[in-house]
């Protein structure tokens, strides 16, 4: 039976892509005089373009299809940030013409994201490639190939030491400093005047982990008496272990050691507001989280005193993801921009302004609401 | 004095030839280092407050390792645990709120009660496939889970559009995070689901039946066992229970997020081998599994309380794990010889 099975899938499977290869090739055939035609008519469109937009060895509609056709390769769909910059994408995509989103999700596993690059350039699906990774260097070398190939490369969040067109990020440093000045109107307000004990929980193997704790410390060093008392090195960004490493370091650190964490991401961020209310401690604030989170809200809205969440900073996913989708399209039709890197100022939200953030977070969340 | 000697050598050969001597002693060295060592953890490992704070973590760790006892003494596995477990979390909470993000509704809202049931009910179907799958093409247990921790992970996104599901009402909260005597609801949980199961397999037919698949598959069908009912009902009782420890989880935190149960498999099979659990199956010990869990829970506070780099903890669990299996397929092996020369004999 597993034998008739197997050469039943066998012959479907070979069954397909004859089909398919003879299909390629009638096609192929027929558009063959077509193609030929208006290759001259492209060749002829080129050369009167200015020379500056294809410099750099890019090449504008690199699979010759006339549609600008753009492959997103993700590092995961977990969480806001992934699910909002896919969605921002087909939202951009939607409202352009003769304008394509091939969307890849990776999953975690680089080598899935090196596998979909390396796909779309041998089927020529694509002509210009978003990438956000999960591992900057095992994806480097596939991207500059990509690249050297000629196909315009927009990397957003993490960045790569490849070539590409743009780097599109959140200011991950700006957002640290951000964090660090909320840290410091804590602490302040609570000893009355800027000192007091600091944990910081950071990943070392995340460059967006260690530029958002660059710019915390840059502001938190400027104030000899915040003493930065301790810090963990959390290489996964998985809730378990934010869960676990916040209740091991509630009993580590007993009332009144310490003031505020700083958190690099959402994971230990969450786990502490959880730790704090299940061993009901009030004594310290955790800030940072570094994205949108329902939970970061909620604590929020509890207002000032009743929550252990003083602030969160979170990046604009859909500002981002646009002007990424925006700027691949211009490369993919020979339009290189101007400048290397865009930066797109996150968010500080605080009990304050909480309202206004939400006005206009809901407001984008609606617009791409059918895209998520 | 000769009686004496005798009853001191009896003694010790019963604690050598006793399946939990290694994981017992492993435990009383750790606490030893914990207690003695002049390390950050002397001081604070042995207060209440952290005792209470392993004692929680391991509840959840249990509540797996319970239904994968069960499977390993089978000779299965279950690899789609952890990924059911975030899938039953995910389901159950949507029911309870109506939405995933705070303004994408994907689902009616329920009562407390019948989202649970809901997120129990489609864990177990998924559970159920597997068992089918397995018994019925006769495919490898390794091979089916893996691919259906694929698809619990695939259906968590697209049911939820990849939000994580927050705003639960604060009485679900207070059930995840709340006491009764100091000792949390959770671990309360766990020990009812600990007693009932520990029942099962150490006092009824089920329980007989699971040893007898996991000891010689052909000979408990042949001895009239209705072996591929059994090993349906090992994987649905695993889906089930994954989605009450997801459900542990997302209370105590106020939401279910999309990447929950990513080690709870591995950390499970880690703990039933460790507690003398054959991977080979034939054997099985829910005692056995409750300390390897504590143990792996209490290695990891130990560590963070030591702040050990979380890089090295990572190595020293995976050298927990091949020790675990190397003592495992030993002991599976020297049960097979002594099962053959029983047979001979």
């Amino acid at each position: 039976m597993k034998k008739t099975i197997a050469i039943l899938m066998a012959a479907a499977m070979l069954t397909g892509l004859t089909g398919c290869q003879s299909s390629k090739d009638s096609a192929s055939t027929t558009a063959a005089a077509a193609a030929a035609t208006t290759a001259a008519a492209t060749e002829a469109e080129k050369a009167s373009e200015a020379p500056a937009e294809n410099s750099g060895g890019v090449v504008a509609d690199i699979n010759g299809d006339g549609k600008t056709t753009i492959a997103c390769v993700h590092r995961n769909l977990l969480g806001a940030s992934g699910v909002n910059f896919r969605a921002s994408y087909y939202y951009s995509a939607a409202q352009m013409e003769n304008v394509e989103l091939l969307f890849f999700d990776g999953n975690q596993d680089v080598t899935k994201q090196c596998n979909y690059i390396e796909d779309c350039m041998a089927s020529k699906a694509a002509d210009a490639f978003i990438v956000w990774t999960c591992d900057p260097d095992g994806i480097a070398g596939t991207v500059q190939a990509a690249h050297d190939a000629g196909y315009p490369i927009i990397v957003i969040d993490i960045s790569l030491q490849c070539d590409q067109e743009a780097f599109v990020a959140a200011g991950n440093e700006e957002m640290g400093v951000m964090t660090g000045e909320s840290a410091v109107e804590y602490l302040t307000k609570k000893n009355g005047s800027p000192s007091g004990n600091v944990y910081v929980i950071t990943a070392s193997n995340q460059s967006t982990a260690r530029d958002r704790v660059a710019g915390f410390l840059s502001v938190i060093e400027k104030y000899p008496d915040i003493k930065v008392v301790d810090t963990y090195d959390m290489p996964t960004s998985s809730v378990d272990d934010g869960v676990a490493l916040a209740d091991d370091l509630i009993q580590k650190n007993p009332e009144g050691t310490i003031d505020l964490y700083f958190c690099m991401n959402m994971s230990p961020m969450l786990g502490l507001i959880s730790s704090a209310a299940t061993a009901n401690r009030t004594d310290f604030v955790v800030v940072g989280g570094f994205d949108y989170n329902d939970t970061f809200v909620e604590e929020l809205q509890k207002g000032e005193g009743n929550t252990i969440l003083w602030s969160f900073a979170a990046q604009d996913c859909f500002k981002i993801g646009s002007q990424a989708f925006e700027l691949a399209v211009d490369a993919a039709q020979g339009k290189l921009p101007e400048q290397k890197e865009f930066s797109v100022p996150g968010d500080l939200v605080t009990v304050d302004n909480l309202d206004e953030y939400l006005k206009n977070y809901n407001f984008y969340q609606e617009q791409i609401l059918q895209y998520q | 004095m000769k009686n004496k000697h005798g009853r001191l050598l009896s003694l010790l050969e019963a604690a050598i030839k006793w399946p939990q001597t290694g994981i017992t002693l492993a435990l009383v060295i750790l606490y030893m280092i914990l207690a003695f060592a002049p390390t950050e953890a002397r001081n604070t490992f042995f207060l209440p407050g952290n005792i209470v704070n392993v004692i929680r973590q391991s509840a959840i760790s249990i509540v797996i390792g319970i239904p994968i006892t069960f499977t390993m003494a089978a000779g299965l596995l279950d690899l789609s645990i952890g990924s059911l477990a975030c899938l039953g979390a995910i389901v159950t909470c949507a029911f309870i709120t109506g939405h995933s993000s705070s303004t994408l509704e994907i689902c009616p809202q329920v009562p407390i009660w019948a989202a649970v049931l809901i997120g129990i009910f489609v864990t177990s179907v998924f559970g159920w496939i597997n068992g089918r799958v397995i018994t019925s093409l006769n495919l490898p247990p390794f091979i089916v889970t893996l691919a259906m921790q694929e698809v619990a992970k695939g259906a968590v996104l697209s049911f939820s559009r990849g939000f994580p599901v927050s705003n639960l009402p604060p009485i679900v909260t207070g059930m995840g995070r709340g006491t009764l005597f100091n000792v949390p609801y959770t671990v309360y949980l766990m020990l009812v689901l600990l007693a009932v199961f520990w029942v099962i397999l150490s006092k009824t037919k089920f329980g007989r039946h699971v040893y007898a698949i996991g000891g010689n598959t052909e000979c408990a069908r042949l001895s009239g066992i209705n072996v591929k009912r059994t090993k349906i009902i090992i994987y649905v009782i695993n889906g089930a229970m994954a989605c009450i420890a997801g459900l542990m989880v997302s209370f105590r935190l106020g939401s279910a997020q999309t990447d929950l149960g990513a080690t709870y498999g591995l950390d499970a099979i880690t703990a039933c081998c460790l507690g003398g659990t054959a991977m080979g199956g034939g054997k099985g010990y829910m005692f056995g599994t409750i300390l390897g869990c504590i143990f792996l829970t209490s290695l990891s506070t130990g560590f963070n309380l030591m702040n050990v780099n979380a890089y090295y903890q990572q190595i020293i669990k995976g050298v927990v794990l091949v020790v675990a299996i190397a003592f495992n397929a030993r002991n599976g092996i020297s049960f097979r010889r002594k099962e053959k020369e029983e047979e001979k004999a």
